[in-house]
């Protein structure tokens, strides 16, 4: 009885209302319409991503450094933020197969930016025509203690070229400190900011997921390297120690080092900036431009080059969505690359084995420029 | 299914697709405050961004709205339906508390054969046609709706509210 | 092939993920661990993902997932409820239903969602009570055992009787819907300024500083009580079948005012309250588990639920009830039921045997993850922290030892996280229980928390009963017991100590040293005692025998890692965060000692930005 009761209940109680939430239901189409029609849309995009790789499958394990990008791609590839872009690797990974260290008269070391992310291979700085030619050897998420271990391992192929360390200041700097990136184990540098020896760590290094992730704000860890303060500190002496390892190795194999400062693109506007202050632990002494001044300093004191790609960039150098550089951004990196390597050449020619005061006369030309 | 608001957080494709969507056909017939064609005007992600967060911020606040509206005529059907009276006993009976058998409503009803991945809504109405919950079927309407005018994903279950405290 | 076999809990508060492998638990955590957000009760995909990782498979190679109740049978007593009550309650209906519209309503595509499509095994969903049942009976040493359930309420069932022999286990008979002691309990937790479902313990640990003077009335007018320990409330005094809160208006005249505003002072009325429920609760379950004994004829109890983390009531019913032996699921909550759905599937839907373990299958409950020590030292290098890195276990251990013989307190981190709500050894804080400032000094100035609340001992099992009034060598590793402090090791009060325990200020109350044990003496001379042992606790128990052989006390404070509503540290960097931002003075990471004074100054974060990325429980 109680069900019977129910039921008739209900329905008629149910009719009632809908016919009451009609208008509700009528207003409602417009949004319901474009919602769809996005998700529709969006699901065409998706189908097209489908036949690219994400960058985390463009990667492999590299025993030491961590990891290292497939030999012998031709992809297509994609990343949140960034239009699809084809990639070629040659045989050890490295981007732009038809350039190897031999031909090249630079060798660009760094991470995402010297791999490339987000520009195809006509557009890359590494494959823009003209001399000399760069080789870029990167991956994305590298921390300069990688971009060290690889040019150790390239040592006897280094004799007589520039080599240009492209840093980034978002996470590079910060990321020479930490034994991890998200899951994967990358080297770094123990002992910064103490009075003890420092070293490039790669004890932990496997292909086992790092199981813990610390949490802090990307942006707000680059605001506080920019404000002097310990970590910037610690920041500042681990690159140091950095510079000074790679700088002795090119002297001794007779290359020139010339690092190369990338910005993130928020320091280079007004508003952004000061968005970025704005995170800062102590806003009143943050400065963009800190991460510049101490490694001009610090490779000035290795005999080293520094070129400030913040002084030849714009805004629109950069992707609309992503932190990297537009087809635009690649021609003038390339094209300050070259100047400088070209300035730096000019300057030193380091012999072999030539002491470290020696290189040091050609890095202050080169950071002059 | 159809959904009120876009992603609150849009990537590029999202804005793209957007754009995309705001030039099609089906969109320019829509009365859309004249939102849209302002926005397929440009297909730059960066440039749909600001349309793309007054037409969320448009939908949310409907959203809030006609969900307020649907539960008040959901609650008015409750209201109606209590009337034929509820299956649990508010008053301990003159006899006392005391153990009962336990009852078996819950063996196998939402074992793996209902857990094939069959609607929702398919599953309920499958499974109001057990016991007495034969009026819940008209129920099955304001629970599209409540779910077709949820704000956004992230908002899908107020997870806290589980049991009635 | 090795059969695996996933335990889901979520969506309604502590969401928990728990693996078993050819019927072993091998992995269980809580998600709140993982996300940092205290009682998370969103779905567990972090629990999952640490569950799988500790297994070493994939989702593919999941024969099946369980979720640990039925949720259209939850939401059938939801309508019914609204049915009883309307045209009352629109206020909650209004928050609820949204919830299920796609959402709860759809927990089976939401689960295969959340495990991907490489996820092809089949999805269970089983009964809430008999989880609970399941995560008590199937882990404990028992070949056969009387099982009560005493939770809030699950789909329909509020608590239950049963027994469980080998592999099988059966639930016969129940309490309903809204007839519950877990809601009985919490609308007194929530009418004394506590929060529900977090603040039941703090109600317990307040309980003893009154005098249970609210008891007649509660009986006389809250609740029937039969001699089977059944119940069934009376509803006009309580809201939360279709209001917001848990009380009515009835409630507050018939105890004469509206509920302490939370963080408010506490007075002798919440402390009169809290020891009246809690005798009360203790009455139910004494005669409910008399119940069972006589329903079932079983000597042994397997007890889980809500309210089965009572270790009072606990404790009463081992010494005054009729079983020889009880054992209480360490998780006995919420996430515990992640754990019994997959073991009800392993057992009952894939009819395998069970192996009944001598000391239990729990595994200490020492089921979450562990971490590398070359990746600890790594992680400290990161941050600039100063430590040391001792290799070898003795000279570790003799460290600690002596720091904590000198009155400092250390967090210690080893092996892998606890599953369930206590810190049993593995993510603890820890200090020597003889020492009469300790508790102050930890309850103010480490955890931030409420001055009168307790801490509890963790003793060596060989010497418990020569420290507690329990039998020889009681093995309780999972601190579910009370039991009080021997009268040989009590110390008789001066005049003014007598004076100072009738003090308003509850810290005063509990400073007064009441054993050689102060730190973990309650005012009634009680404690929640978890037995250490060699097997389940390894370094731990190696850590408290030099204690032992350097002091000669068998007994040190434990308490949770973390601060007040903080969740238990999990990672070596919440450890280390916490380490920071609290009065700790040492830390040890597996085999890496820190100490405070050591730390750069620089490295210590602001005190109290720290304590505001945790809501208060």
């Amino acid at each position: 009885m109680r069900k019977t009761s129910r039921v008739v209940l209900a329905g008629l109680a149910a009719a009632a209302g809908l016919a009451l939430l009609l208008p509700v239901v009528a207003l409602a189409l417009p949004f319901w319409a474009l919602s769809g029609l996005q998700r529709g849309m969006r699901a065409l995009l998706a189908g097209r991503r489908s036949a690219t790789l994400p960058w985390q499958e463009m990667m492999e394990f590299a025993p030491e450094v961590g990891w290292k990008p497939r030999g012998g791609l031709d992809a297509r590839a994609h990343a949140p933020g960034t239009p699809i872009f084809h990639v070629r690797t040659d045989a050890d990974g490295w981007r732009g197969p038809q350039t190897t260290i031999e031909d090249a008269g630079i060798v660009a070391y760094g991470d995402s930016f010297a791999f490339g992310h987000g520009c195809d291979e006509e557009t890359f700085f590494a494959n823009l025509p003209g001399e000399p030619r760069i080789k870029a050897i990167g991956a994305n998420g590298y921390n300069m203690a990688q971009g060290l271990l690889w040019m150790r391992r390239h040592a006897g192929r280094l004799a007589g070229k520039t080599v240009v360390w492209l840093v980034f200041y978002g996470n590079d700097l910060y990321e020479n400190l930490q034994p991890n990136m998200g899951r994967y184990r990358m080297p770094f540098v123990r002992g910064a900011g103490s009075a003890g020896p420092r070293e490039v760590v790669t004890e932990h290094i496997s292909a086992e997921p790092w199981t813990f992730v610390s949490r802090t704000p990307y942006m707000d860890l680059l605001a506080e390297i920019c404000t002097p303060g310990p970590l910037s500190d610690r920041v500042f002496d681990a690159a140091g120690f950095l510079v000074a390892e790679a700088a002795g190795l090119c002297a001794e194999v007779g290359a020139r080092l010339v690092l190369a400062g990338i910005p993130h693109m928020d320091a280079l506007e007004p508003r952004t900036r000061a968005r970025l202050v704005a995170n800062s632990p102590d806003p009143s002494s943050c400065d963009p431009e800190l991460p510049d001044r101490r490694l001009r300093e610090i490779c000035g004191r290795h005999g080293a080059g520094f070129l400030a790609l913040g002084e030849r960039l714009e805004r629109s150098d950069y992707l609309e969505e992503d932190v990297h550089w537009s087809a635009a951004g690649n021609r003038k990196v390339a094209a300050a690359i070259r100047e400088v390597a070209g300035a730096a050449e000019a300057g030193a020619h380091p012999r072999r084995g030539a002491s470290h005061a020696e290189g040091a006369r050609g890095g202050v030309r080169a950071a002059s420029l | 299914m159809l959904r009120l608001t876009l992603e609150r957080r849009p990537g590029r494709d999202d804005l793209v697709a957007f754009g995309l969507a705001a030039r099609s056909p089906a969109a320019w017939v829509l009365p859309a405050l004249g939102l849209l064609p302002a926005a397929g005007a440009a297909l730059r992600p960066s440039a749909l961004a600001r349309p793309w967060r007054m037409w969320n911020r448009a939908a949310r606040g409907y959203g809030r709205v006609a969900r307020a509206a649907v539960l008040g005529v959901a609650f008015g059907v409750f209201t109606v339906v209590g009337r034929a009276g509820a299956r649990f006993a508010l008053h301990p009976s003159p006899s006392g508390p005391g153990w009962t058998p336990k009852a078996r409503d819950a063996a196998g009803r939402d074992a793996a054969p209902g857990a094939t991945g069959a609607s929702w809504a398919r599953r309920l109405l499958s499974w109001s046609r057990d016991g007495e919950n034969g009026w819940a079927a008209f129920l099955v309407p304001f629970l599209l709706l409540l779910h077709a005018l949820e704000a956004d994903a992230s908002a899908r279950a107020a997870e806290e509210i589980y049991t009635l405290y | 092939m090795t059969t695996h076999i996933l335990g889901i809990s979520a969506f309604f508060h502590d969401s928990a993920a728990a693996l078993l492998s050819d019927g072993e638990i091998v992995a269980a955590a809580q998600e709140e661990r993982f996300t940092r957000k205290k009682h998370d009760p969103g779905f567990p995909s972090r629990a999952i993902e640490y569950c799988l990782r500790e297994a070493g498979i994939g989702a593919g190679d999941l024969a099946a997932a369980a979720f640990y109740e039925q949720p259209l049978v939850k939401f059938e007593r939801l309508l019914e409820t609204y049915l009883a009550y309307s045209p009352e309650g629109f206020a909650s209906f209004r928050d609820a239903l949204p919830g299920w519209a796609g959402g709860k309503l759809d927990l089976p595509g939401r689960i295969r969602e959340e495990l991907g499509p490489e996820f092809r095994g089949e999805l269970l969903f089983t009964d809430h009570h008999e989880s609970h049942a399941a995560s008590a009976f199937f882990p404990s040493p028992f070949e056969e055992a009387a099982i009560l359930t005493l939770d809030a309420v699950g789909e329909w069932t509020t608590s239950a009787i049963g027994a469980g022999h080998g592999s099988r286990l059966a639930l016969e008979r129940e309490l309903r819907f809204p007839h519950s002691l877990g809601m009985l309990y919490s609308a007194f937790t929530w009418y004394t300024g506590f929060k529900v479902n977090s603040g039941e313990y703090k109600l317990m640990g307040l309980a003893p500083y009154g005098r249970p003077i609210y008891r007649d009335r509660i009986l006389e007018h809250v609740v029937d009580v039969a001699p089977d320990g059944s119940l069934a409330l009376r509803m006009e005094y309580f809201n939360y079948c279709q209001g917001r809160t848990m009380t009515s208006e009835r409630f507050h005249e018939l105890f004469g005012g509206p509920p302490r505003r939370p963080e408010s002072r506490i007075t002798q009325k919440e402390m009169d309250l809290a020891a009246s429920i809690q005798a009360v609760t203790e009455e139910i379950v004494l005669a409910a588990g008399r119940h069972a004994h006589e329903a079932t004829g079983l000597a042994d109890l397997a007890m889980a639920g809500g309210v089965a983390l009572n270790c009072v009531a606990n404790g009463r019913l081992l010494r005054d009830g009729p079983f020889e032996r009880v054992w209480v699921q360490p998780a006995a909550g919420d996430a515990g039921g992640a754990l019994g759905a997959a073991l009800l599937v392993w057992h009952h839907a894939l009819g395998r045997p069970r192996r009944v373990q001598p000391r239990d299958a729990q595994k200490g409950s020492r089921l979450g993850p562990a971490f590398d020590d070359t990746d600890i030292g790594c992680y400290l290098d990161s941050v600039g922290a100063t430590y040391e890195r001792i290799s070898g276990e003795p000279e570790l251990l003799d460290r600690v030892a002596s720091l904590m013989e000198e009155g400092k307190v250390v967090g210690w981190f080893e092996g892998r996280m606890e599953y369930g709500p206590r810190a049993l050894g593995a993510r603890s804080i820890i200090g020597d229980a003889r020492s009469p400032e300790l508790q102050r000094t930890m309850n103010l100035k480490i955890k931030f928390r409420e001055g009168f609340r307790p801490f509890a001992p963790c003793v060596l099992r060989e010497h418990v009963h020569e420290v507690f009034e329990t039998r020889p060598e009681e093995d309780w590793p999972y601190m579910l017991f009370v039991a009080p402090v021997r009268e040989d090791r009590r110390r008789a009060l001066t005049d003014e100590e007598r004076r100072r325990m009738e003090d308003p200020d509850l810290t005063i109350r509990v400073s007064v040293p009441r054993s050689e044990f102060p730190a973990i003496t309650h005012v009634d001379l009680s404690a929640r005692i978890q037995t250490v042992d060699e097997e389940r606790h390894g370094r731990y128990w190696r850590l408290m025998k030099r204690f032992h052989e350097r002091t000669g006390s068998p007994v040190i404070v434990n308490t949770s890692f973390n601060i007040r509503g903080e969740p238990i540290v999990c990672t070596p960097d919440d450890a280390y965060r916490c380490f920071m931002g609290t009065d700790m003075d040492a830390l040890v990471l597996e085999s890496h000692l820190l100490l405070k004074e050591r730390q750069p100054e620089a490295l210590r974060p602001d005190r109290e930005a720290y304590k505001a990325q945790f809501a208060l429980d």
